[in-house]
C-alpha cells in the first residue's frame, strides 16, 4: 500500500430520510474549509432546486475535503447518497465506492426503516460503520436510548458514537476524527492496470458525458486511452478531476481517489453505471464487480398538454435522461391524448420528480396517466408479452394468464398499529410472511404484496392509519398470476384508452364505481349529457352521468365594465384550450390522474 | 341610427357590505361624501373640455348606495351635468336601497325619473343570510311610497342566494312584478374574497347548484312574463317601452362616460376606468375621463366586442348597423365563428342572435368571437 492512500478516507453518509444527512455533509465541508460560511447555501450537495425544496437528495454528489489531524493532511472523499426508498440502488452504488459509512441516527426518532436498510446495505458491502447520533440539541433527544437501539437492533457497538448536532455545529470535529481513526484507507494497487468503478454519470454541455469514478487500481491522466470494459468502447481521456463540490481538474487520479473522468464521450449510455474503466493500452484482466442493472417498476404515459409540444417533450426527456440513466421512455400514441411517451420510473417519487423537472426546467405543461406496473401476459396462442400500458392488454379471449409484479414489503411500526397495518395489507391483496418484535417499541411486519396495490395509494393509507409512525420498504419479488382484468372507461359511449386500468376482478366493481363518480366530479358539464361508464370487456359495470350544462353566462356588465367581461371570456377560452378533446367530450388534464386518488370507500 | 351618449356616476358609499358583494364601496364618514362629490363635479367639468360634446340623454347613479345622497346633492350633480354637457335627459336612474325613510319625492324633484331598488328578495331569511340591511316589510313600504312618485321603477332580484328556493324566488318575482315596470334578475356569482364565498367554501353555507338556479330563473321569467314584463336582455325584463335606455348603451356600444371612483367609461372608441379608491380619486391626481387619453380599441377588437355585447340581448346584433360601422360583410367576416356556434346562435332576419332557449349559453358563443 502506498503512503498516499494511507491518508485517504472514502466514505458516505447513510440515514433515514430527514435524519440530517445533508446538513451533516454541509457541516463537514464547512469545518474542513471546503466552503466559506459566506458561500454556504443550505444543503450544498443538493444542487437541484427540487432537492432543496423537498429536502431530499436525488443524485449522488461527491466532494473532496482536506482534514488536518495529528500533523498530517488527510483527503476525505464524501459521497452523499439519496435517502428515499426509490433510490436505494443509488445508495448501493455509492457504498461500493467507499470503505466506510457514517450512519446517522436522529436522537429524537431512533432507528427508522431506512436506517436499517441502509445500515444493512453498508454491512453487506463490507463497509466499516461509524454510528453518529444527531440532533442532540433538541429537548426530546434520547442519545442513550439511541445507542442502545443501535447495539440491540443493528448489533453495532455504539458506546463511542459521536453525539452531535449538525444543525448547531456541535461535535463535528468528533465525526472527522472518527472518520480518520476508524475507517480503513483504500488498499488498491497504484501500479496495477487501471480499474475505475463508474458509480454515477452526468452530462456537461462542454465536456460531454462524465464518469464519476472511484479509482480502485492504477492511475489515469489526460491523454490516457481508456476503455469501457462492458462495451469495449475506447476514448481518450481529456480531463480528470475532483469535486470540491464543483468540478476541479487535477493532473492525475490514482488508486484510492474519487473523482471524474471526461473523455469527450457523446452518449451518456457509454458511461454505464457499474462499468469498469480501464487503460486501453494496458487493460486489466478482470472488471470490478458491478451493480445489477436496475429496472423501472412504475410506468405512466406522459403527454404534452398542448399536442404541438410533442417535440419539446421529446427533447426534454432526452436531456433529462442524460443525467438520469434510470429514466426510460419510448413514444406511444393514445386516442385520447395524442402523441406522447410511455416512461418507466423507479417508483412513484421518481415519477413525480421527473414530471416536476419536466414542467419546471423545460417549462412544459403535461398530462400524465395514472401509473401502472408491467404485466407478463401469456396468450392462448402460447405467445408471452409484457404489457406496461393497460390499454395494450389483448382481449380477454386471447389471454391465458396475467402475472403481476410482487414486492416484498417490510413495514416498521410501533406495535399498537399492527392490527390496522395487517388489515391494510390484507385489503391490498397482501400475503402475510412474518412479524418480528425488534424491541418493545418496534415491530417489523413482512408481507408480499402486488406492486400495483403499493402504487395505488398504499403509502398514504399506511401513513394515515398509523399517524405517520409506520415506514415502508419494498423490493421486487418476482411475478405472480392472479385474476386480473382490464377496466375500461367510456365517455359518451367511447372507450378512453388513457383511463384504462388493470385491476383484480374482485375489486373491479368498487373501483369502477368510485372512478366513475370521480370522473363525474372532474369532467365539467357540457352542452349535452355525458354518460361515464366503467366496463370489463363489453360488460358495463358502473355508470354515472355528467348532466348537460344549463347555463354558460357571465354576470352583467357592472356599470359598463366591459373590459372585465372580456378578460373573463379570454380566461375561459384559455381554460378550454387546456382541455383534451376526446370525441365530442372535453376532458380536463387532471381527470387522467384523478383515477389514482385514494378513496376510503375503495 | 344615431347613437347618443350616457353618463354613469359611481357613488361608492354603503352603510355596510352585503356578503356576496365584490364591488368597490366604502362606509361613508363625516364630510367624505362632500369631498367626493366635489371631486366628482370636477371630473364632470374637466371631461367636457377634453372631448367633443355629444347629445347625452341618460344619466345613471350607480353604486354603492346612491340613495345615501340627499336630494340636494343629487340636484347639484345633475346641475353640473347640464352645465357642462349637451344634456337632454330622457332617463335619469338612481339605484336605491329599499329604505322607507328615503325622501323619494325629493329625489324625483331633484331630477331623478327612474328608481332602481336593490331588493334581491322578499324573504327575510334570505335577506339576512345575504347581509342585506333591510327587511321585506321595509322593501314593501319603500316600493309603495316610490311607486307614487316615479313613473319608472325597477327592482333587482337575486337568484341562488343562501336560504332561497325556487318557490321563494318566484314569490319574490311576483311581488316585484306587482310594483315594477322593470326587473333585473341576476344569478348569484360567488366572487373570491367575499364573505359568502368563504362561507360556502368552508361548508358553513350552502347555495343553490346550477340546476336549481336555472330552474328558478326559468320559473321567474315565466312569472314576469305573465305580468307583461318581457326579457330583453339575459338579466333584464320590462314592460314594453320601459327597457333601461342607459344599460342598452353598454350592449349596443354607445358612448358613456364613467365618472367617480371605480367607474368605467367608453368614449371616442376607447375604454378607461378610474382608480378603485376614493382616497386616490379625491387626491386630485390621475383620474378623470378627460385627463387620460386612452388608445382607441383596434377595429377588429371593436367589431368582436359589438357582437359579444349584442348577444346578451333578446334581439341580438343588428347586422346592417354593424356592417356600415365596420365596413364589412358580417357573414363573411365571421364565417368560422358563425359555424363554430351554429348550434347556439344564428342569423334571424336582420339580426344575429342567440337561438330561442339558448340565451343562457351566451358566453359559450361569445368565446368564439373574443
Amino acid at each position: 500500500m502506498s503512503s498516499g492512500q494511507s491518508r485517504i478516507r472514502n466514505f458516505c453518509i447513510v440515514a433515514h430520510i430527514d435524519h440530517g444527512k445533508s446538513t451533516l455533509a454541509d457541516r463537514l465541508m464547512e469545518f474542513t474549509d471546503q466552503v466559506s460560511k459566506r458561500d454556504m447555501k443550505e444543503q450544498l450537495l443538493d444542487s437541484m432546486d427540487i432537492e432543496r425544496e423537498r429536502g431530499i437528495t436525488i443524485k449522488l454528489t461527491p466532494v473532496r475535503m482536506f482534514y488536518h489531524y495529528k500533523g498530517e493532511e488527510y483527503t476525505l472523499n464524501l459521497i452523499d447518497t439519496p435517502g428515499h426508498v426509490d433510490f436505494t440502488y443509488e445508495v448501493s452504488r455509492s457504498l461500493a465506492a467507499c470503505e466506510g459509512a457514517i450512519l446517522i441516527v436522529d436522537a429524537t426518532q431512533g432507528i427508522e426503516a431506512q436506517t436499517l436498510t441502509n445500515a444493512y446495505l453498508a454491512i453487506d458491502n463490507n463497509l466499516e460503520i461509524i454510528p453518529v447520533i444527531n440532533k442532540i440539541d433538541l429537548p426530546s433527544a434520547d442519545p442513550e436510548g439511541c445507542k442502545k437501539e443501535i447495539e440491540d437492533i443493528i448489533g453495532l457497538p455504539a458506546e463511542d458514537a459521536p453525539l452531535i448536532s449538525a444543525k448547531e455545529g456541535i461535535n463535528i470535529d468528533e465525526v472527522l476524527k472518527a472518520v480518520v481513526e476508524k475507517l480503513p484507507p483504500p488498499s488498491g494497487n497504484e501500479d496495477a492496470p487501471l480499474r475505475a468503478l463508474i458509480f454515477d454519470s452526468t452530462y456537461d454541455n462542454y465536456k460531454g458525458a462524465i464518469c464519476l469514478v472511484r479509482i480502485v487500481d492504477g492511475k489515469v491522466r489526460p491523454g490516457t486511452g481508456i476503455k469501457m470494459m462492458s462495451s469495449g468502447k475506447c476514448f481518450e481521456c481529456t480531463e480528470v478531476g475532483v469535486f470540491t463540490p464543483q468540478m476541479l481538474p487535477v493532473s492525475e487520479l490514482k488508486a484510492g481517489d474519487v473523482g471524474y473522468i471526461a473523455a469527450s464521450i457523446k452518449n451518456v449510455k457509454d458511461t454505464a453505471v457499474g462499468d469498469t474503466v480501464t487503460d486501453s493500452e494496458n487493460p486489466a484482466p478482470e472488471p470490478l464487480k458491478g451493480y445489477k442493472k436496475i429496472s423501472p417498476m412504475v410506468f405512466a404515459g406522459i403527454y404534452p398538454a398542448d399536442g404541438s409540444k410533442y417535440n419539446d417533450l421529446r427533447d426534454a426527456l432526452d436531456k433529462l435522461s442524460l443525467n438520469d440513466a434510470s429514466l426510460i421512455y419510448e413514444p406511444e400514441a393514445s386516442g385520447a391524448l395524442g402523441f406522447g411517451f410511455r416512461a418507466g420510473f423507479l417508483g412513484l417519487l421518481h415519477m413525480e420528480i421527473i414530471e416536476e423537472r419536466l414542467e419546471r426546467e423545460f417549462d412544459l405543461d403535461l398530462v400524465t396517466t395514472a401509473p401502472s406496473v408491467s404485466y407478463k401476459v401469456k396468450k392462448t396462442n402460447g405467445e408471452e408479452i409484457t404489457v406496461d400500458n393497460p390499454s395494450h392488454l389483448p382481449p380477454p379471449t386471447e389471454i391465458e394468464s396475467i402475472e403481476e409484479p410482487i414486492v416484498k414489503a417490510e413495514i416498521y411500526s410501533p406495535p399498537e398499529y399492527v392490527g390496522s397495518i395487517m388489515e391494510l395489507c390484507q385489503e391490498k391483496r397482501g400475503t402475510f410472511v412474518d412479524l418480528t418484535y425488534l424491541d418493545q417499541s418496534r415491530v417489523k411486519i413482512y408481507y408480499t404484496i402486488p406492486l400495483a396495490e403499493i402504487i395505488y395509494d398504499f403509502f398514504d393509507s399506511l401513513k394515515s392509519r398509523t399517524r405517520g409512525y409506520a415506514s415502508l420498504e419494498y423490493e421486487p419479488d418476482g411475478y405472480r398470476a392472479d385474476n386480473l382484468v382490464k377496466l375500461d372507461f367510456l365517455l359518451n359511449g367511447e372507450s378512453c384508452d388513457a383511463l384504462s386500468l388493470i385491476v383484480h376482478r374482485d375489486k373491479a366493481y368498487a373501483r369502477g364505481r368510485s372512478i366513475c363518480e370521480r370522473l363525474k366530479e372532474v369532467i365539467p358539464r357540457q352542452m349535452f349529457e355525458i354518460p361515464v361508464q366503467a366496463a370489463i370487456g363489453s360488460k358495463i359495470i358502473a355508470r354515472e352521468t355528467v348532466k348537460a350544462l344549463r347555463k354558460d353566462v357571465l354576470a352583467k356588465c357592472y356599470g359598463g365594465d366591459i373590459t372585465r367581461k372580456k378578460k373573463l371570456l379570454e380566461k375561459q377560452k384559455e381554460g378550454k384550450k387546456r382541455m383534451r378533446q376526446f370525441g365530442s367530450v372535453a376532458i380536463p388534464s387532471e381527470a387522467f390522474m384523478s383515477i389514482l386518488k385514494f378513496d376510503e370507500k375503495d | 341610427m344615431k347613437k347618443t351618449r350616457g353618463i354613469y356616476l359611481h357613488i361608492p358609499f354603503c352603510t355596510g357590505k352585503c356578503r356576496y358583494c365584490d364591488f368597490y364601496s366604502i362606509k361613508a364618514t363625516g364630510n367624505e361624501i362632500e369631498t367626493y362629490l366635489s371631486a366628482l363635479k370636477d371630473e364632470i367639468r374637466a371631461a367636457s373640455a377634453f372631448n367633443e360634446r355629444k347629445l347625452t340623454d341618460t344619466l345613471y347613479f350607480g353604486g354603492g348606495t346612491p340613495s345615501l345622497l340627499s336630494p340636494g346633492d343629487v340636484a347639484s350633480v345633475i346641475e353640473i351635468v347640464y352645465k357642462y354637457h349637451d344634456f337632454s335627459p330622457t332617463e335619469v336612474t338612481l339605484e336605491a336601497n329599499p329604505d322607507p325613510d328615503t325622501d323619494y319625492a325629493g329625489l324625483f324633484s331633484a331630477g331623478v325619473n327612474r328608481i332602481s331598488f336593490g331588493v334581491q328578495s322578499f324573504d327575510d331569511a334570505v335577506l339576512k343570510a345575504a347581509g342585506r340591511r333591510h327587511t321585506s316589510a321595509d322593501a314593501l313600504k319603500a316600493l309603495e311610497t316610490a311607486r307614487k312618485v316615479f313613473p319608472n321603477l325597477s327592482v333587482d332580484i337575486m337568484l341562488g342566494l343562501p336560504e332561497d328556493s325556487v318557490e321563494g324566488a318566484v314569490r319574490s318575482a311576483e311581488i316585484a312584478a306587482g310594483y315594477a315596470d322593470h326587473v333585473s334578475m341576476y344569478m348569484l356569482k360567488l366572487e373570491e374574497g367575499t364573505p359568502l364565498f368563504e362561507s360556502v367554501r368552508s361548508g358553513k353555507v350552502a347555495v343553490a347548484d346550477e340546476d336549481e338556479t336555472v330552474d328558478a330563473y326559468e320559473a321567474c321569467s315565466e312569472k314576469l312574463k305573465s305580468f307583461g314584463l318581457n326579457r330583453y336582455e339575459i338579466s333584464n325584463f320590462s314592460r314594453s317601452g320601459y327597457e333601461s335606455l342607459h344599460n342598452m348603451k353598454y350592449w349596443n356600444r354607445s358612448e358613456y362616460y364613467g365618472f367617480g371612483a371605480a367607474a368605467h367609461g367608453f368614449i371616442a372608441g376607447a375604454r378607461y376606468n378610474n382608480p378603485y379608491s376614493v382616497k386616490e380619486y379625491t387626491s386630485g391626481n390621475n383620474y378623470g375621463a378627460g385627463k387620460i387619453i386612452p388608445e382607441p380599441i383596434p377595429t377588429d377588437e371593436a367589431a368582436s366586442e359589438a357582437v359579444i355585447l349584442a348577444l346578451r340581448t333578446e334581439k341580438g346584433l343588428y347586422i346592417p348597423d354593424f356592417e356600415s360601422e365596420f365596413s364589412c360583410d358580417f357573414g363573411e367576416k365571421y364565417a368560422r365563428e358563425l359555424d363554430e356556434c351554429s348550434l347556439l346562435a344564428g342569423i334571424d332576419g336582420d339580426y344575429y342572435r342567440m337561438k330561442d332557449g339558448k340565451l343562457l349559453f351566451e358566453s359559450a358563443a361569445a368565446r368564439a368571437f373574443i
